[in-house]
């Protein structure tokens, strides 16, 4: 039988306790008789707060003066996101729309129903789709989760109660998203229409529960290309995504993991460059305990410990005492918890909010007061102000160049984490945190005077045909070494001379346990990023196979030259014979701007001489070298066949930026004999075609 | 005096109560002693089945992953292709825990959510059985959405589809994706109707809940 009894009779105690206490000051504010200005006040002792916001002087995010923040310990003075002076200078998220797709939310909470966008929530709950729109996202029993994120962006300010979103004036609607899925609904339509919607900014303080590669869904991937790219009228919304709270196997939750220690880039989900990632970081302006680290990260924010002994987020919680995360904690609750403090009598608040899910609405409230300042920003744009306004920090901490996990899981020689790397252009960054620990006020004076024209968008992924220019095809023999610090080293050139805004890379191995395995990718500019650590423990039943990696790494970096990617065996548990067998490169980025006049699409192709010239049989796949002496600014070539009476036998499709090439023709008619004319098109980096394609008889003779 | 008499009160309350609760949820140990035992098939599996478990419990055992040890067999379907090499199974239905009855097949594996049945050959299942999805590298039963999709459908696909009696679940325009429900009797046959006309249509295993982080 279990102790029913005990937690409840532990909170009917401190109740009737409670209920001879005095009644604290604080719960005497009103809007009235406020004091103009906040005061921070370090005690717990519940004393008189003269802020207009209460809870403010607890929040350590926002101003960190040493506080406990309702915990034993203190944080460390000036480790918050330099919010305090963006405030005052009434920058405050007005009016900008974010949704908050999460557990859905106290509505009436009056410390946001003010900023709450009527009408505008979700509730994917309900089994018929037509139902999920203006539904009430009022969550279920214990799921205070979405509650607590949407104040942490929005709750109000200066309203005598509480404390204060990093957004205070933004608006939000909830949607009431994670659930249990019914069989009679689909959780992939869901997951497409939460991406959708009149909102400048998305946060998902969610993630997958498994602990292998998890497949990617292609139409997520491209709904999020969709979004950055046609939502708020095109300049893009922003998703902000939470990196997940596995590092140091401390989540079990994860669907048949231990000894697990997770990275961005086991999620698919994690890895597009169309989301900021989230790491989170604690009071004393480290990386918190549970923060899962990754080459996706962008930048990271604070998101604090347990709110027992370390300090946790202060922020909004279901009213009451009978449900929230003021009630949850019966083990070891918070001084702030079951309404035993005088500051938060009603349990409308809760102290021990923490993850990364509270780093991310931390974010997505900066972004908001960006958006305000400056609403033109695209969400490049803002992804870039993010990036070079984040502070590094923890910049002399040794203490994870070695394996979290202790001795036996380290390869001796070989370093488990780089920490921070200064790229070749100079940025520095860090699996752990990103760019760096957001930076409010740097990012809204960056936003209000911000010129930079970061170009069109550009990836290495013909816009037509989605084939990847960069894939090493079938290796044969590239076998990766057991317990080697050397490991295998693979390289491929890209001729795109992109400004690098992140790289993708898809690889396949056969080896039977990629929880061994490292993968490194060394740019052209011999940075080495770490896509994924030795050792990780993620799941061996799950075979790397087209398995997507992202790093941010090489941001602004030039895309030009030689690729290489590394894999190494951290483990001497006897696997022989395992080998790297295909990987692609995808880069994201932009070209260099070029000076106004000296444009110079490609014309007619010259000089083509397909060799040999062959008589085709139905297996044999012809093999043209292409000599074009003006390839300079071609981007690719592209290829279309037509029979003697001109019809189209293979319509125009992409072939790589190389001189040679082969080809499978496709349809029945190429199959009998007769004379076939080859056409080939140059294309150059600002898609224009060459206007007089290359046209070549070609006689075939089936045997 | 007064409050802590009502204290004591209160604890010979709850005391009461949560005997009662104890009293009332003996499936807590019921689930228990279903762990193990019943998720082994005694039966001899049919030469075109599949059995599960084996290798993947023998290899993983000396790992840091735990995967239960199952064996259980099942017929797959040949003739549909799921994602990630998962397999539909033809004699395995899902059904949420609380409709579960024993008389309805021996019971494989469970999850937080559904329990999972060797159907009965000489019984039609009833309504709310889902179709079930095998996953041979977790070594887990899913249950299939009674939600289809198809893919590349343009606005004129669309009209002639719910034109034709379907009902649509969802519609993303600009990925062209049509989502049509259906019921979990019915699934598979629209599933084998929209393939047998050439149309991209997949199947949906349902997926694990969200972990809000």
């Amino acid at each position: 039988m279990k102790m029913y009894w005990l937690p409840l009779a532990f909170f009917i105690l401190q109740s009737c306790v409670k209920d001879e206490g005095q009644l604290p000051v604080a719960a005497n504010l009103s809007p009235g008789n406020v004091a103009p200005t906040d005061v921070v006040e370090d005690s717990d002792a519940p004393v008189i707060v003269v802020g207009t916001d209460p809870l403010f002087a607890q929040s350590w995010h926002l101003l960190n003066t040493g506080q406990t923040s309702y915990s034993t310990n203190p944080g460390t003075a000036g480790e918050d996101v330099n919010i305090e002076e963006v405030h005052a200078l009434l920058h405050r998220g007005t009016g900008v729309r974010i949704a908050v797709s999460d557990t859905g939310v106290d509505t009436t909470h009056p410390d946001l129903d003010d900023n709450e966008i009527a009408d505008s929530h979700r509730n994917y709950i309900f089994s018929n789709s037509s139902d999920w729109h203006g539904a009430d996202p009022f969550p279920s029993d214990g799921e205070a989760h979405g509650t607590a994120v949407t104040g942490l962006i929005a709750a109000e300010g200066w309203n005598g109660v509480g404390s204060r979103g990093v957004a205070p004036e933004a608006l939000w609607s909830a949607f009431r998203y994670i659930q249990d899925y019914s069989p009679g609904t689909s959780s992939i339509a869901m997951h497409l229409d939460q991406m959708e919607g009149d909102f400048d900014i998305f946060n998902y303080s969610y993630g997958s529960r498994e602990c292998g590669f998890t497949p990617l869904v292609p139409s997520s991937h491209a709904k999020l290309l969709e979004g950055v790219t046609t939502l708020r009228g095109g300049k893009g919304a922003i998703y902000v995504q939470s990196a997940g709270n596995g590092f140091l196997a401390s989540d079990n939750t994860l669907e048949g993991c231990t000894g697990y220690y997770a990275n961005t880039n086991i999620d698919a989900e994690l890895t597009s460059p169309h989301k900021i990632i989230v790491g989170a970081i604690n009071a004393l302006g480290l990386k918190a305990s549970y923060s899962t680290p990754g080459s996706g990260i962008w930048v990271s924010a604070p998101g604090g410990e347990d709110g027992t002994t370390d300090p946790a987020m202060v922020t909004t919680d279901i009213q009451g005492c009978s449900q929230g995360l003021s009630i949850r904690n019966f083990l070891f609750p918070t001084a702030f918890d079951f309404g035993s403090h005088a500051d938060n009598l009603l349990c409308n608040y809760t102290n021990s909010m923490n993850g990364t899910s509270s780093a991310a609405p931390v974010v997505s409230g900066v972004i908001a007061l960006m958006l305000e300042a400056n609403s033109d920003l695209t969400f490049r744009d803002v992804k870039h102000i993010l990036a070079m306004t984040a502070v590094p920090i923890d910049l002399i901490a040794l203490n994870t160049l070695n394996h979290p996990g202790g001795g036996a899981l380290d390869l001796l020689g070989h370093q488990y984490d780089l920490r921070w790397t200064t790229n070749n252009a100079g940025r520095p960054f860090s699996n752990f945190y990103g760019f760096g620990r957001v930076n409010a006020l740097e990012a809204v004076n960056e936003a209000l005077i911000y010129s930079t024209d970061l170009g069109l968008y550009a990836r290495t992924i013909d816009p037509n045909s989605d084939l990847t220019y960069y894939d090493s095809g079938t290796l044969v023999g590239v076998t990766i070494p057991d317990n080697s610090i050397t490991g295998i080293v693979n390289s491929m050139t890209s001729f795109h001379n992109y400004i690098i805004e992140a790289v993708q890379v898809e690889f396949t191995t056969d080896h039977p346990k990629p929880s061994e395995l490292a993968v490194h990718l060394i740019s052209p500019g011999l940075t080495t990023s770490r896509l994924l650590n030795i050792n990780s423990g993620v799941d061996d039943n799950i075979i790397a196979t087209s398995t997507l990696l992202m790093t941010n790494a090489f941001y602004n970096e030039n895309s030009e030259g030689t690729w290489s990617i590394q894999l190494i065996d951290g483990s001497n548990t006897d696997v022989t014979a395992a080998s790297l067998t295909n990987w692609k490169l995808i880069i994201h980025g932009h070209k260099e701007p070029i000076p106004v006049g000296s444009e110079s699409p490609p014309t007619a192709i010259t000089g083509l001489v397909p060799n040999p010239l062959i008589s085709l049989s139905t297996t044999v796949s012809p093999l043209f070298t292409i000599t074009d002496p003006a390839n300079a600014s071609v981007l690719r070539y592209e290829v279309s066949i037509v029979d003697s009476s001109n019809n189209v036998v293979a319509d125009w499709y992409s072939i790589q930026n190389s001189m040679t090439f082969t080809t499978t023709l496709q349809g029945t008619n190429v199959f009998a004999d007769g004379t076939y004319t080859v056409k080939v098109r140059s294309v150059d980096i600002d898609e224009e075609v060459s206007t007089i394609p290359f046209s070549l008889a070609w006689t075939v003779n089936i045997p | 005096m007064k409050k802590y008499f009502f204290i004591v009160l209160f604890f010979v309350f709850l005391i009461m109560i949560n005997l009662w609760i104890a009293k009332k949820n003996p499936s807590e140990k019921t689930a228990e002693l279903l762990l193990t035992p019943l998720m082994r098939i005694a039966q001899k599996a049919p030469s075109d089945s599949i059995i599960t478990g084996r290798t993947p419990a023998s290899t993983v055992a000396a790992k840091t992953h735990y995967v239960p040890h199952v064996e259980h067999s099942f017929s797959p379907d040949p003739n549909v292709t799921l994602d990630r090499g998962q397999i539909l199974t033809l004699d395995i239905g899902a059904i949420p825990k609380n409709l579960y009855k024993p008389e309805m097949g021996e019971l494989i594996s469970e999850d937080k959510q559904y329990k999972y049945y060797k159907k009965s050959p000489t019984r039609d299942s009833p309504e709310g059985v889902h179709p079930v999805a095998y996953n041979p590298s977790k070594n887990r039963f899913r249950p299939i959405s009674s939600v289809v999709h198809l893919k590349n459908v343009n606005e004129g696909q669309r009209q002639e589809i719910l034109s034709a009696g379907f009902e649509e679940y969802y519609f993303d325009q600009k990925l062209k994706i049509l989502f049509i429900q259906t019921s979990a009797t019915e699934v598979l046959d629209v599933y084998q109707v929209f393939k047998d006309k050439g149309l991209s249509v997949h199947l949906e295993i349902l997926a694990l809940p969200l972990k809000a982080h």
